[in-house]
């Protein structure tokens, strides 16, 4: 038995426990606005992520043997279901659970992990299913909760575009706004909920696992660049506001950039990767189209945080005694 | 304002004894005082001695006998070689030379250094006798009296500086003159501030003394102290005396003054004997080189499945049969392993290092850069939410060194 003979109550799962209480308020707004289907959904892509994660842990890798179920699993399933749209079929959250624990698992630089595991799966969908993936419908189109695959003719009656995909029309979303701040625009399930993921946002810096420094370094970077560089015939803070407010912006910024197996551990890496990514996301939103470029600039991010963090690592303040001048 | 470091962490644990006096322990079988090599004995092997009789030399520092009885000659116990006198009970003692009468603005280095050596007086928290630590600085700037414990369960420099503060300042103004130095500051925890208050009360010249309040957070080392109180950093094979500033703790201060001023070597050590299920422990005043089975009889064992450690729940080692001098305190603790789970990338260990180093790098392949400069203080290992081990990671090759060899 080797010192130390003591150790911390802290538990390993305390961080998930805090994130999980944290996706609370954004799922019950989810269900709200988007009806049950939202907890079909989210159980669904949590169950498979949690049956495929467990026992690859358990038994591909030697150092998490005797390990119990991660909760991150659950909070990566949570938060990929948080980037679909309501009308997804009920088989692609088994599918973003796949991803998820590939992005897990796969890790070049463990402990730490090549890309944050619920944009991976954001990202793969995107490029993979984009016809599910941007099928947008009303707020408060309530559809089955069990209904593996909504009727075509049903969901076109209620069909809409997103906030984003009128910014990238070069027109302005319709309900203005106070409906994004608000949460009744509409989008992906859980990135809509602007007011939820403050609440959010609050809770985990109450909890000290939210960098608000670097998360408000994105924010304002891109509310600043997009006042400097406004489209054509938009009014540059309605513009800038917009594109703040649309997308999955504001969760990318409490979440992913506060995830601490995909971001630098330094807090100047953190906030050079915030001003990075802020500048980076507003320049894919303006030439990327309608397509949510932003997961692929926090992927971008992942992939230079080991990078970031061995160039921000402070030094060691202690080193091995530098030679006497006199002995030499 | 509240002096820090970096890294460092503050356990749950909280002292149990604060409020006891320090009891004093004089009845023991035997002692059993470490020796070098080439030590030398002053008295026949079966004669009788008495408390303050010479034994003989060590390191050329001289030895004491810390109790009266027969002399045993210099034994090998377990590959280690140690003074051993067996008590008879009796109670007499004998002074080296009458009280000093010089002022003590009068006396020179010299002279405090020819004491220190000629009362044997033993730094206790390094264990190093005062006299070589004073003769290693030629020009010492600050002299820093280190009232921080060892481990937060033990209370006994927070006692000896409440029941003991005018003779710790005393001993301070000789340390002050004998090195040289232009202040000396009295460093403890900002929780006890009752040090502060008792020691103020005589260390009221503000151009020669000073406090330092420091945040409550272990381990306290020279590391740690210098860059509290200074904001310098030390190298990993460097202590504080090679920047000049010479550290010591209060018992040793007391034992300077106390030595000078009644002629009779310092035979007595303060030792904390705390932790679960010590009921008769606390800040106890131990003859030099008790041994623990007295200590245990006396003061109660520690419960089956519990250690005893030495000096540290963080970074100490299991507590060997016999008190040293480096000794300040023995923790009666009950080891638990904490599951093991995977590295959630919280970057507490990074938080708690104190040399800011990157323990969870551990987990990957180089850990050549963690041991260049790791000072295995045991704050990233007691700190990991997931119960990774990392201490033995960082040191992992060595280990199997050690195991093969």
């Amino acid at each position: 038995m080797n010192a130390p003979y003591i150790h911390t109550n802290k538990k390993g799962n305390e961080r998930a426990k805090n994130w999980l209480v944290a996706l609370i308020p954004i799922i019950i707004w989810s269900v709200y606005v988007f009806g049950g289907r939202v907890i079909s959904l989210c159980a669904i892509c949590a169950s498979a992520c949690v049956i495929l994660d467990y026992p690859i842990r358990r038994y591909l890798f030697k150092y998490a043997r005797g390990t119990r179920i991660d909760l991150m699993a659950i909070v990566y399933a949570v938060l990929a279901t948080f980037c679909m749209p309501v009308s997804v079929p009920l088989w692609l959250p088994t599918v973003a659970a796949i991803l998820i624990v590939f992005a897990k698992n796969i890790s070049v630089f463990r402990p730490k992990m090549l890309f944050n595991p619920y944009i991976f799966s954001a990202a793969v969908l995107n490029f993979a299913f984009p016809t599910q993936m941007t099928a947008f419908t009303k707020p408060f189109a309530y559809f089955g909760a069990f209904d593996v695959v909504i009727d075509q003719r049903l969901m076109d009656g209620y069909r809409v575009l997103s906030p984003l995909q009128y910014i990238a029309d070069g027109s302005v979303y319709e309900d203005g706004l106070a409906a994004q701040l608000y949460g009744f625009a509409s989008g992906n399930l859980g990135e809509i909920a602007i007011a939820a993921i403050i609440l959010a946002a609050v809770w985990l810096w109450i909890r000290k696992e939210l960098d608000i420094t670097a998360t408000a370094a994105f924010l304002i970077t891109i509310l600043v660049v997009a006042m400097c560089f406004p489209s054509e015939d938009a009014e540059s803070n309605h513009y800038a506001y917009s594109i703040l407010l649309s997308g999955g912006i504001a969760l990318i910024s409490v979440f992913a950039l506060n995830d601490r197996h995909t971001v630098p551990l330094t807090s100047m890496g953190r906030l050079f990767l915030a001003l990075f990514g802020g500048a980076a996301v507003f320049a894919v939103r303006k030439y990327g189209g309608g397509f949510e470029w932003s997961y692929c600039v926090i992927l971008a991010i992942n992939a230079i945080s080991p990078l970031v963090e061995r160039v921000t690592k402070p030094k060691p303040i202690v080193d091995s005694k530098k030679p006497d001048k006199k002995e030499k | 304002m509240i002096l820090d470091f970096p890294g460092g962490v503050c356990p749950n644990e909280r002292t149990l004894f604060s409020e006891q006096q320090i009891k004093k322990i004089e009845s023991c079988s035997a002692i059993c005082i470490k020796a070098d090599a080439d030590a030398e004995i002053s008295v026949e092997v079966g004669s009788e001695v008495k408390r303050g009789n010479l034994l003989g030399m060590s390191g050329g520092t001289p030895v004491y006998a810390s109790v009266a009885g027969r002399f045993s000659g210099v034994l090998d116990i377990e590959g280690e070689k140690y003074f051993v006198v067996m008590n008879n009970g009796e109670e007499g003692e004998e002074r080296l030379c009458p009280p000093e009468t010089i002022a003590i603005n009068e006396m020179t280095r010299e002279y405090i250094i020819e004491s220190a050596k000629k009362f044997a007086v033993i730094d206790s928290r390094s264990g190093m006798p005062l006299w070589k630590l004073i003769e290693a600085g030629p020009k010492f700037r600050r002299v820093v009296i280190d009232c921080t414990e060892s481990d937060p369960l033990s209370a006994c420099n927070f006692r000896i500086c409440i029941e003991n503060a005018k003779n710790i300042v005393n001993g301070a103004k000789i340390l002050l003159q004998a090195t040289g130095a232009l202040k000396c500051v009295f460093a403890a925890e900002h929780n006890r501030g009752m040090i502060f208050d008792a020691l103020g009360e005589f260390a009221n010249d503000k151009k020669l003394f000073a406090m330092a309040p420091l945040a409550e957070k272990y381990p306290y080392g020279d590391r740690a102290l210098m860059h509290a109180l200074y904001l310098r950093t030390l190298a990993k094979d460097e202590t504080a005396l090679d920047k000049n500033v010479l550290i010591v703790s209060p018992e040793t201060a007391l034992s300077l003054y106390e030595s000078m001023a009644t002629g009779m070597p310092r035979t007595h050590k303060l030792l904390a004997y705390v932790g679960e299920g010590i009921f008769g422990g606390g800040s106890l005043l131990v003859p030099r080189g008790m041994t623990m089975h007295d200590i245990t009889a006396i003061c109660g064992n520690a419960p089956e499945g519990c250690l005893l450690i030495e000096n540290s729940l963080l970074c100490g080692k299991p507590m060997g049969g016999v008190l040293r001098d480096g000794t300040q305190a023995v923790i009666s603790v009950r080891p638990t392993e904490k599951p093991r789970s995977n590295c959630i990338s919280c970057g507490e260990c990074a938080n708690a290092c104190p040399v800011r180093l990157f323990p969870f790098e551990a987990l990957g392949r180089g850990i050549k850069h963690l041991q260049k400069s790791c000072i295995s203080c045991g704050a990233c290992n007691f700190i990991c939410p997931s119960g990774i081990p990392l201490l033995e990671l960082i040191w992992r090759d060595l280990s199997k060194k050690e195991a093969t060899e």
